[in-house]
């Protein structure tokens, strides 16, 4: 028990780690684009969604997580759009591997958790090829930033909105 | 806790087995040893007893444990060893039926058949008594196997013994003592089912107290499971409102809502930033090359924090530009949470300050 209680660990950083690494991501966008430019507002969500994703990533621990690593990874493929081959090529392996894993799902004793853990790999990102325990740890571990990324960010509404 | 269990209990029945293997090893090494001078001079066949005990009980053994992994790699190192050192014993004497005492090496089956073709060759007409004693001697040895199994040994080495003193009286009459090599080949048959069926008692013994399968694959799987639901309970402990849930089904629902709900607040979120952002972009230029100057001024020893003082100048002249009066620290517009993020950026966070430099990115645009 002892040795399982060490593996699974889902300490996250404070909350002004991510506060600092979204302010500073949000910071970088506004000097990646050009403020006088009037960019669509879609695209502006699209992209302040893609820094706080990444500034959460960076925050839970960079590389040490699957998902932030899975995250990260798919936000530097977005980055450089030169490659969109190997994006379709990624697409295909993934569905190939989640055609095998509903079939080895599909044969073990508990078919009904195996079937929603399916639908959560969706939601997780980097869960596709995730073993069904890990994707759990790791989906403990999602939430917990997901909530203290969801607190900043509502701090940082309420402090920029004027009154 | 269950898994580190399952393993150990895995564990101990390898010790089992290789214990019980080395047990049998140990006792019919020295007949062989003793047999084995003796052979040279007579062609009398004990050994051919002790080759039929040790080949029936290794088969037996392996199909006692069928899933155990590391019982074939024991299996067929000692087993070939001693089939070549009774095969290597018994070629000078394949006359007294020793071809089928080499039948007992390639399979436990052939007992009976190379038992009656010994029987054969001595008195033919206690074939079917013989079968019918060994038959009986394994139905009841499973009850009593291991209470009986140690005094089997020591009957056992005492009738090889017995065998051994005997045996220079074995030229006067060749039938009788063909009779007596018979019963006690029938005795020794019974006992090594015996004790062949101890083993196996004792592992369908641990197997029925547990109530658990030890099949390697239900032993991982098992450990998968208790896995599982240790990590569910965890994300029970997370997800709000999921404590009352009963199922793993519905919790993980309930759990892949939580999730969808936070990402859809996280969208929600930037897209009221972007609507703030604007005003922010509009503002943020000139109030950071203020900021940053008058920071500098005003932190000079701090100077390594350069970029976190830039944040904090920013912000609060930002809400300053919407507010008209002057107040460095709002209280109304941001949150203690933000605050505390700045206080404690500036005074125990060097090393994450350190980290950012968005000054050296901010200073092109002074």
């Amino acid at each position: 028990m002892a040795s399982a209680n060490k593996t699974i660990n889902t300490d996250v950083p404070a909350k002004d780690i991510f506060a600092l690494h979204f302010l500073q991501s949000l910071s970088n966008l506004r000097i990646q684009n050009p403020l006088n430019s009037p960019e669509e507002t879609t695209d502006r969500v699209k992209k302040i969604k893609m820094a706080a994703y990444i500034s959460m990533a960076r925050a839970a621990g960079g590389t040490n997580r699957l998902w932030s690593r899975a995250l990260l990874r798919r936000a530097s493929k977005e980055n450089n759009k030169i490659n969109r081959f190997s994006r379709r090529k990624r697409k295909v392996t993934w569905q190939i591997s989640s055609e095998r894993r509903g079939r080895r799902s599909s044969n073990r004793r508990a078919p009904v958790v195996e079937e929603v853990a399916e639908r959560l790999r969706n939601f997780v990102p980097g869960g596709g090829g995730m073993e069904t325990s890990k994707l759990m740890e790791e989906t403990a571990h999602y939430i917990k930033c997901l909530s203290m990324q969801v607190k900043v960010m509502q701090c940082l509404v309420d402090g920029l909105s004027p009154k | 806790m269950g898994g580190e269990s399952n393993e150990g209990e895995m564990g101990f029945k390898h010790g089992d087995d290789q214990s019980g293997i080395s047990r049998v090893g140990i006792t019919s090494m020295p007949l062989y040893a003793k047999a084995d001078p003796f052979f040279s001079s007579t062609d009398w066949d004990p050994v051919v007893n002790g080759g039929g005990f040790s080949s029936s009980h290794y088969p037996s053994m392996v199909m006692d444990n069928p899933g155990m992994s590391c019982f074939p790699h024991y299996q067929p190192g000692s087993g070939s060893g001693y089939a070549a050192d009774m095969s290597a014993s018994l070629l000078p004497f394949g006359d007294c039926g020793g071809g089928g005492q080499i039948g007992h090496f390639l399979g436990s089956d052939k007992k009976g058949e190379s038992v009656g073709r010994l029987i054969r060759a001595g008195e033919s007409h206690e074939d079917h008594h013989h079968h019918q004693v060994s038959d009986d001697g394994v139905l009841d040895a499973s009850p009593t196997g291991k209470r009986r199994q140690p005094e089997t040994e020591s009957q056992w080495n005492k009738k090889a013994v017995e065998e051994y003193q005997e045996d220079p009286q074995r030229g006067s009459d060749q039938s009788q003592k063909k009779h007596k090599t018979d019963q006690s080949k029938e005795t020794m048959n019974k006992e090594s089912s015996q004790s062949e069926e101890a083993p196996k008692e004792n592992y369908i013994h641990m197997r029925a107290r547990r109530g658990q399968a030890t099949n390697s694959h239900s032993l991982a799987e098992r450990v998968r499971r208790e896995k599982i639901s240790e990590r569910m309970r965890l994300l029970q402990e997370l997800v709000p409102g999921c404590n009352k849930i009963t199922g793993k089904a519905v919790m993980l629902d309930e759990i892949i809502n939580y999730v969808q709900s936070l990402q859809q607040q996280v969208e929600f979120l930037s897209m009221k930033l972007a609507t703030v952002n604007p005003e922010i972009n509009v503002d943020i230029d000139r109030i950071l090359a203020k900021d940053l100057l008058q920071s500098r001024d005003r932190n000079t020893p701090t100077l390594g924090l350069n970029p976190f003082t830039g944040f904090q100048g920013t912000i609060p002249n930002l809400s300053t530009t919407t507010n008209p009066q002057y107040n460095p620290l709002p209280q109304t517009t941001l949150e203690s949470e933000l605050q505390n993020l700045y206080q404690m950026g500036f005074v125990s966070n060097p090393s994450t300050m350190s980290s950012f430099s968005p000054n050296g990115r901010l200073k092109p645009e002074l």
